[in-house]
């Protein structure tokens, strides 16, 4: 067996370089002075929302869509759909619908992007050679990664609400055709302010766990055979997967 | 002060006594590490980069232990590496690429940063690549601005695994002058070059070290099997790698 890599990224200490390097870069921004990663970090984030965008709106728009049409055609008639579902719809897609969706294809995008540029890096060795010019790779490699997710995800959640809403009253238009100034007020009839600021946590809390998994199997998983992107991609998707379903049963039963 | 020194460098886990490493490199030396594939000349490039770490091992740059967290950061800024894969940051353009060490050094902000990078762009012929982003490059192309990456910054020592592999022949012979005018005239106290390339070995080592063949009943791999100078290269009995290059050229003369 061949001996062992010097620098290990264990979780504990990516959560560290990743505070040490906000701080960084918040002082190099204050001072008005960005480096180049900095420039990464931008780069990222534009680079997440211009991958990401079209595909969530459209997936929360279905989302909304189907979701309306499913329950409008199994309740007894329209007027009940109107009177009892429409203003529970809001509370469901915010708490539940549609983080689910944005965790599932937003998030699950931006671990398998993380995981596999970075243990892709590690066979091309990018990564040896900024830990040989001194840079930490959880700097340069993955910081402006799961910044571009925990941004990403919290701001593709809000705009994925609009597009549920969205699908929701286009399903509506095939039967009692709403004008959507009203069906906007009853569609946010159960969405609390305490509801909307936990479907956010929710959302920003499955975008940092999911980064960290993510960058930890990316690092720790391609160290021993840096050739086994695929396989070290498909381990940070399924305990990712698992790391969300757990985290969404928590912060509901805590909400109920 | 030993521009190298490395001991009980060992490539594989628990290696006997025989397969390790114990050599230094002394102020304007070229050393190249010769040997067949798979005897470990990558992986010992990786190890005296200080990428991996043996129990027991010491590798010291300047005087800098390379596997002591206190004194690496020195030991790694007096490094130049150039690794097997040229390692290029696809999200960054040649030009970042070749100031990235700069970076690290402070030197970035102080204004020079385009003169000092494009000095070593022009050294190795690549200053026309400066505003390229790296994934377009040919890999002889990437090679040479890995090499021009690894002379950044405060760079005494060289470690270079194929440093000439993909170079057309116009590069690869500045590459070559390049390399022996720069640790002849001290701007570089050393270097370690691992290759395959007999004739790229003849032009710019001074010593050479022939690693072991791996052991094909155990795998262990490292080891020097035999050590020569320049002077001594041509001795008989001839290492068996120069004996096959001499005979081929002549074949190839007749």
């Amino acid at each position: 067996m061949l001996c062992e890599r010097y620098n290990r990224y264990s979780v504990t200490s990516l959560i560290w370089q990743f505070g040490v390097g906000l701080m960084m870069i918040t002082g190099n921004i204050l001072r008005r002075k960005p480096t180049i990663i900095e420039s990464e970090c931008v780069g990222r984030v534009l680079s997440f929302a211009r991958g990401t965008l079209p595909s969530s709106l459209l997936m929360t728009f279905l989302y909304g869509f189907g979701f309306a049409y499913f329950v409008m055609t199994r309740l007894p008639s329209v007027q009940v759909f109107r009177q009892f579902a429409v203003p529970h719809m809001g509370g469901v897609f915010f708490l539940y619908v549609i983080p689910a969706a944005i965790a599932n294809l937003v998030v699950i995008r931006g671990v398998v992007t993380l995981t596999s540029d970075i243990a892709s890096m590690r066979s091309s060795q990018e990564l040896d050679a900024l830990e040989v010019a001194r840079f930490h790779p959880a700097h340069f490699v993955f910081m402006p990664r799961a910044l571009a997710l925990m941004i990403g995800a919290p701001a593709l959640f809000v705009l994925g609400v609009f597009a549920a809403f969205f699908g929701a009253w286009c399903a509506c238009q095939f039967t009692f055709r709403p004008p959507m100034g009203a069906f906007w007020e009853q569609f946010l009839f159960s969405i609390t302010s305490w509801k909307a600021s936990m479907a956010l946590f929710k959302v920003g809390l499955t975008a940092v766990i999911t980064a960290f998994i993510a960058g930890y199997f990316g690092f720790e998983g391609s160290i021993l055979r840096a050739d086994t992107v695929g396989k070290t991609t498909t381990d940070a998707v399924v305990t990712a997967t698992l790391a969300i379903t757990t985290i969404n049963i928590l912060v509901g039963l805590f909400l109920d | 002060m030993k521009p190298l020194t490395v001991s009980n460098l060992a490539l594989v886990r628990d290696a006997p006594d025989d397969r390790r490493f114990d050599f230094e490199v002394s102020p304007g030396e070229i050393v190249v590490v010769l040997g067949r594939n798979g005897s470990g000349k990558s992986l010992l490039a990786s190890c005296l980069a200080g990428q991996r770490v043996s129990r027991g091992a010491s590798v010291a740059v300047c005087g800098h232990e390379v596997f002591h967290s206190r004194s690496r950061p020195s030991a790694l800024a007096r490094l130049g590496v150039v690794f097997q894969h040229p390692g290029l940051l696809r999200t960054l353009s040649v030009f970042d690429n070749v100031a990235l060490p700069f970076l690290q050094n402070s030197l970035g902000l102080s204004g020079q940063l385009a003169g000092l990078v494009g000095l070593r762009l022009d050294l190795l012929g690549c200053t026309h690549l400066a505003g390229m982003g790296t994934e377009s490059l040919g890999e002889g192309d990437k090679r040479c601005v890995a090499l021009a990456r690894a002379l950044s910054g405060t760079t005494r020592f060289l470690i270079a695994d194929e440093p000439v592999a993909a170079l057309s022949p116009e590069t690869r012979a500045r590459v070559e002058d390049l390399l022996v005018v720069l640790v002849g005239r001290g701007a570089l106290d050393g270097a370690i070059l691992c290759t395959q390339d007999i004739e790229f070995a003849l032009r710019v080592g001074s010593r050479f070290l022939f690693l072991k063949d791996p052991d094909p009943l155990t795998g262990a791999i490292g080891g020097v099997r035999e050590e020569r100078t320049s002077a001594t290269l041509f001795d008989h009995p001839q290492p068996p790698e120069i004996s096959a290059f001499l005979s081929r050229r002549k074949e190839w003369q007749n």
